[in-house]
């Protein structure tokens, strides 16, 4: 049910109220428009019983009272009446993908401002529980050594409601398997529940694809049964397409970063190793510069003299 | 409360979504009015005298800077918050909209709760 406010539209509205009171006017006999209770809105109360009701999405939600032409002044407020119900329904959903837009404009804003995989990750989680408010919302990503997924390190106050999952295991593990979003409102009666997921009752989650492979899921998860819905998985699929380049790029760098450090590291070891082989060979140079002097040459052949005066006096 | 807000854009989806997201303040008295184009809203201006303006910067007849200015200096009307709305990428524009006198400068796409509770702040409810 479209929901409007009648004696708003009757009394204020700019383009209806008007209207109103001239089609009464127009009308030859005495006529008003009462609300639903039969509280007096617009006109004078002719003093009549005949009601004509004016219905929205078959409930009544205003009547038209009075004599000749109250009936045709009923069907015209109730096609005006739905009319307007449709117009705002329309800008309702309007208003929702605009906000959407502007969060997602927002999401891409700041995701590349960032570098860090956890920054993402947080940002990622924070647009996301922006729109979808039950929950706390997680980021996995996929270590390819082990094949977990790893939650990221998130602010300590953040509730963590799963661990470490194998990919293929439990409901997360293989929607990370099979690269497809789920809403998942009773985890325990999932035959695919690992006792991994044991914090999780509902839940709603969406691969993070890069490069035409998952390189981890995004999700928002609930320790109580919370009806998740269609367009809830819609939007986290949305922020989670728009994240996971950014948690690709981020990770890729975190991983350059880390072997270029490494190869700093050998680096530096093979440099210690180098310079103590120099020393070594600059020591037994320095030897060789000593021992093969004239003067240590005299020296050794005075040396073997008397080795030979003390073996021939004995 | 009896206060009146203006929202001024050529583009009717824009009006209708300014005036869907500041719906609910209907229920605290607020009057929300729409003008399609500069002049007319001048004209609303002067006739309603609203507290707040949110105004579109590119529109046909009368820019939102032209609009602007006139209202910031007429000493009836100089106390009218106004609220300026551009696309972005038009950011050097700020200046222009500064200069103009305007009270604050909000880029599109903008975040609908952001104009309500600006809204709010600027009505005191």
């Amino acid at each position: 049910m479209t929901q409007i406010n009648f004696r708003k539209l009757m009394t204020t509205n700019r383009g209806i109220a008007p209207l109103v009171a001239a089609l009464l006017a127009a009308l030859p006999g005495a006529a008003a428009v009462t609300d639903a209770d039969g509280t007096l809105l617009v006109g004078h109360d002719p003093g009549c019983r005949e009601e004509y009701p004016i219905l929205l999405d078959g409930e009544v939600v205003g009547r038209v009272i009075g004599d000749e032409g109250a009936a045709l002044l009923a069907t015209v407020l109730a096609y005006v009446i739905e009319r307007e119900a449709e117009k705002r329904s329309l800008a309702r959903d309007g208003l929702d993908k605009y906000r959407e837009l502007n969060l997602l404009y927002e999401l891409s804003e700041k995701i590349g401002a960032s570098l860090e995989v956890q920054s993402v990750a947080t940002v990622a989680i924070e647009e996301a529980c922006r729109r979808i408010k039950v929950g706390e919302g997680f980021v996995l990503v996929l270590e390819e050594a082990t094949g977990m997924l790893e939650p990221i390190a998130l602010p300590a106050e953040a509730q963590l409601l799963v661990t470490g999952i194998p990919v293929g295991e439990g409901v997360i593990g293989q929607i990370a398997d099979s690269g497809r979003a789920e809403v998942i409102v009773d985890l325990d009666a999932d035959p695919r529940w690992s006792a991994r997921e044991r914090n999780l009752r509902s839940l709603v989650c969406a691969p993070l694809k890069a490069r035409q492979r998952v390189i981890g899921v995004l999700g928002i998860g609930s320790a109580e049964s919370t009806a998740y819905t269609a367009a809830d998985l819609k939007f986290l699929s949305t922020i989670a397409s728009q994240a996971a380049p950014a948690v690709d790029h981020a990770m890729l760098y975190a991983r350059t970063v880390r072997e270029a450090q490494e190869r700093e590291r050998r680096l530096q070891l093979q440099v210690a190793e180098l310079r103590i082989e120099v020393d070594q060979a600059r020591q037994s140079q320095q030897v060789s510069a000593i021992t093969e002097t004239d003067y240590f040459k005299a020296l050794r052949e005075q040396a073997n003299d008397l080795r030979k005066d003390l073996r021939s006096s004995a | 409360m009896d206060a009146t807000v203006l929202i001024v854009d050529d583009e009717s989806h824009i009006r209708l979504l300014i005036e869907q997201a500041l719906e609910d303040l209907e229920d605290q008295g607020v009057a929300l009015l729409t003008a399609t184009n500069g002049e007319e809203a001048l004209d609303v201006i002067a006739a309603e005298h609203p507290s707040l303006v949110f105004l579109d910067v590119m529109m046909p007849k009368m820019n939102g800077f032209d609009v602007c200015h006139a209202v910031k200096h007429d000493l009836k009307l100089r106390d009218t918050y106004v609220i300026l709305l551009t696309a972005k990428g038009q950011e050097f524009d700020r200046q222009r909209g500064i200069e103009a006198g305007a009270d604050m400068y909000i880029t599109k796409p903008f975040d609908p709760d952001q104009l309500l509770e600006k809204t709010v702040d600027v009505l005191g409810l």
